[in-house]
């Protein structure tokens, strides 16, 4: 991964004495639509509220294939909440069975990914 | 309906007996507010000069710091003959006019927004009508016109469609004043200004509107348009008002996380109707007396 880190950015580390790779990572680490549904804790939903922000905006460049997105949304809202409905107050449950999903989901975006592409051929 | 209120004297415990058609209830004092309430919503739903102002109107209003009184005089004084007549797109008032037709079109299905052929006013509006097209008159020398065959049907109808004097009351202190314009048009189209007004106000939700926007869906809703349009005009002049309070900035910041929350409900009334249940939440917590009013 090469980045290029602005000034701003660069004086934030220096100030804080972590390096930004260190920050990037702590970040990285709490971007996860599974933690976002499951914990209660304001702080550890806002690098996904970062991500949801970039996805919604104008600017956006990427592409998402939203019958996709709907139909694992409400799969991941129905299992962890019937997870929680199992083992209440558990939320690594309901995390690890939301991550499942997350990955269900990751595959058919790019099967859906490839589909199109080779149809165009 | 004969309600008769007594108090009794005798035992404390009994305070206040009510009487209804001769029989005695006794009833504790949250019944009896909870009676009295209903009573008043009665009173009100008999009175058509009295406007009841919906939920969600309010919410918008809130949000956009004007008043309800002033949200609606500025709809009001959008509406005018002279835009029914003019050809052709005048911004916010074909989108005043394009709320009254929307009315006119959901309670009289098919029917075209212009009354029986022959009577005397609609002869006098069609010839104005030919002026401006063909003579190319003036537009001053036209609203001239209009304005003097305006007069003319406010004096000669009965007034059968608005309220005689032109004022409709939001409550008891809070009056609106229905414009010639307006009344001339009520009387044409045989409708009662309290029902385009409430029309109007069920057009307006910022929860659908700001919804609409996050899931990338076409607004088409034209009065939700001209509240938008008009408020944004409001707050141009009153600039005092766009200075926020911290109260107001926080709950910016709740809302704009909360919309971002929403992001996985793809569905629009789904997501409308969580939006909006939390924007009355918000209006509640600093109208909490508005919390007895509703249902």
């Amino acid at each position: 991964m090469n980045i290029t880190v602005s000034n701003d950015f660069a004086q934030m580390c220096r100030y804080s004495q972590q390096t930004p790779e260190e920050v990037l990572q702590s970040f990285a680490d709490q971007v996860s639509y599974p933690l976002f549904f499951t914990t209660k804790d304001r702080n550890e939903k806002l690098a996904t509220y970062f991500f949801i922000q970039l996805i919604q905006s104008p600017e956006f460049k990427g592409q998402i294939n939203e019958s996709l997105e709907e139909h694992y949304f409400m799969q991941m809202a129905t299992a962890i909440n019937e997870s929680f409905a199992q083992y209440p107050g558990d939320e690594e449950k309901a995390i690890a069975i939301a991550r499942k999903i997350m990955e269900q989901w990751a595959k058919s975006a790019v099967a859906e990914r490839s589909r199109y592409l080779t149809d165009d051929l | 309906m004969v309600v008769l209120l007594e108090p009794v004297y005798s035992r404390l415990s009994e305070l206040p007996a009510l009487y209804y058609n001769g029989t005695r209830l006794v009833m504790g004092l949250n019944e009896l507010t909870d009676v009295l309430i209903n009573f008043l919503k009665q009173m009100t739903k008999e009175n058509p000069n009295l406007l009841t102002v919906p939920l969600e109107f309010k919410v918008a209003c809130f949000t956009y710091k004007i008043s309800h009184q002033e949200a609606l005089q500025i709809f009001i004084n959008y509406c005018t003959i002279y835009h029914t007549l003019k050809p052709g797109y005048t911004r916010l008032y074909n989108e005043a006019l394009e709320t009254i037709f929307q009315y006119l079109e959901l309670k009289r299905p098919g029917t075209e927004p212009v009354v029986d052929q022959g009577s005397e006013t609609q002869g006098c509006l069609l010839a104005i009508l030919e002026e401006v097209i063909e003579n190319g008159a003036s537009a001053s020398r036209v609203k001239k016109e209009v304005a003097k065959q305006v007069n003319r049907l406010i004096k000669s109808t009965p007034g059968t469609y608005y309220p005689k004097p032109r004022i409709l009351y939001l409550d008891e202190e809070t009056p609106l004043e229905l414009s010639k314009d307006f009344c001339a048009m009520c009387e044409l189209y045989e409708c009662h200004p309290a029902e385009i007004l409430d029309y109007y106000m069920s057009k307006v939700s910022i929860a659908e509107m700001d919804t609409r926007h996050d899931l990338k869906i076409e607004e088409d809703n034209c009065s939700m348009f001209f509240f938008m349009a008009t408020v944004f005009n409001y707050l141009q002049q009153h600039k005092e008002l766009l200075k926020l309070t911290d109260q107001e900035d926080a709950f910016i910041q709740e809302a704009e996380e909360y919309r971002l929350y929403l992001y996985p409900i793809k569905n629009l009334a789904h997501r409308t109707r969580l939006l909006k249940e939390f924007y009355e939440e918000q209006y509640f917590s600093v109208n909490p007396n508005e919390l007895n009013y509703v249902n």
